[in-house]
């Protein structure tokens, strides 16, 4: 290859665009007739391509980096601030829906036949400290080793019988006609656990109709939406575009929740 | 830790990891809320916006950048075309004819292999030239710092050292890759 000198500095110049008239003219008009400057060109201008590719590809490693960094290790600071942001967020949720199925629950009118809505929430005990849980995928994660133990011994030392225990992923629960209309059904996706102490507070739990439903209530977590029965956490779905759905639908689902 | 946009700004030539990781906290929560109310995951969320983040570094990087807008603003919206051009690319994909979809595809498919195979040959060439040349090399072209930032980082005793050296590098480059080297491929 060439390494007449100077080549490489206007090569360079050429491929930033600093030439112009008269000089990029003539540069060009080289190029046309010394076929081993073409290729020299050709091949810097594929190495400064390659240079960004690899710039670009160690940014990239970068980013994912930070967000692991602030994301997915627990013991950070920032992402402490958005995983308790987020925790905030669902708890708050959970507050405004209790009130909500609290005033519900005073005032509808429920048929009586199949729903008994008169106990105040089961609660149960607090998990000690809170400092502990983690962000990640899984949301079963979120719930701690410590919680999930406790959880094991309130079920073990609480079971219950009702037709609720039988549900299995999958299964469709609620397939409602309002006016008319089919509504969307509710779906158990999966079952992500049990429902137990979350965050170091206490799930809300209903007793809606005692031979039926145990202790009933749902929690958005980062959007997402879980049922709780009997101890039990489901991943709640609708059968068309849930999490959109769910989020326009959140009356709804309580209403769908109360009916039952 | 930075009190406004110009500080982050300088901040990206000076502390960029910092920096970008401050963006990264500031604008991130955002866009995933608007991806996941947008029919998104979350997996989409953070490729979509890290998209968004390197768009925003290569502009910030070139010296005659200005901010016309503040930073969260513009990450945020670059974020939103980037998934709002994907989600209509997704659309697209399922409206129009398959055959000529596939054509299409099929001639971006090898322009596209054909450059991956040369930038592939070229990358293991650079990293033949080893450590100094090749971090020379991505400063200048890739993070578009100065002669002068490039000595700084790199203890070069001056501007002059820098350019030098990277020429020394090109010419290192130039010698291994073969003459031939895209004919042949």
């Amino acid at each position: 290859m060439s390494e007449k000198s100077g080549h490489i500095e206007k090569i360079e110049a050429y491929l930033e665009n600093r030439l112009s008239g008269e000089e990029l003219k003539n540069f060009k008009d080289q190029m046309s007739v010394d076929k081993a400057l073409k290729q020299e060109v050709e091949i810097q201008e594929m190495a400064m391509l390659a240079i960004e590719d690899i710039g670009r590809q160690d940014l990239e490693n970068e980013l994912q980096s930070i967000h692991e960094d602030l994301f997915f290790k627990g013991s950070t600071n920032t992402g402490n601030n958005l995983k308790y942001a987020l925790i905030g967020s669902g708890i708050l949720s959970i507050a405004i829906l209790a009130l909500f199925i609290n005033n519900k629950v005073s005032t509808s009118k429920v048929d009586p036949n199949t729903a008994k809505i008169e106990q105040v929430p089961v609660m149960k005990e607090e998990a000690a400290g809170n400092d502990n849980i983690k962000l990640e995928d899984d949301v079963s994660s979120k719930f701690t080793q410590k919680e999930q133990e406790t959880a094991n011994l309130n079920n073990t030392s609480n079971e219950k019988t009702s037709k609720i225990d039988k549900l299995e992923e999958g299964e469709i629960i609620f397939n409602f006609h309002k006016d008319g209309i089919p509504e969307p059904e509710l779906v158990l996706s999966d079952t992500i656990g049990q429902a137990y102490l979350f965050n170091g507070k206490q799930l809300r739990f209903y007793n809606i109709n005692p031979d039926n439903i145990q202790g009933v209530t749902y929690m958005e977590i980062e959007e997402l939406l879980y049922l709780v029965y009997n101890d039990k956490c489901f991943r709640l779905e609708l059968n068309r575009k849930p999490q959109n759905l769910i989020k326009e639908k959140d009356k709804d689902i309580i209403r769908y929740l109360m009916m039952d | 830790m930075y009190s406004n946009d110009q500080e982050v700004l300088k901040g990206l030539r000076s502390n960029r990891q910092d920096a970008l990781k401050h963006v990264y906290k500031t604008v991130y929560p955002s866009v995933l809320s608007y991806i996941r109310n947008n029919s998104g995951s979350e997996d989409e969320a953070r490729d979509i916006f890290q998209e968004a983040m390197i768009v925003f570094y290569q502009k910030a990087s070139k010296e005659d950048f200005q901010l016309s807008a503040a930073i969260k603003t513009f990450v945020f919206a670059v974020a939103k075309n980037f998934w709002l051009k994907k989600l209509r690319d997704t659309k697209k994909h399922t409206d129009i004819g398959q055959y000529e979809h596939l054509l299409t595809q099929k001639e971006d498919k090898e322009l596209e292999e054909q450059q991956i195979k040369i930038k592939t040959f070229l990358v293991n060439y650079l990293n033949e030239l080893g450590d100094p040349c090749r971090k020379l090399l991505v400063l200048y072209y890739y993070h578009k710092k100065s002669m002068e930032e490039i000595s700084e980082i790199m203890n070069y005793s001056n501007s002059n050292s820098a350019k030098n050296q990277k020429y020394k590098c090109l010419k290192r480059l130039k010698k291994i890759v073969p003459g031939d080297f895209l004919t042949k491929l």
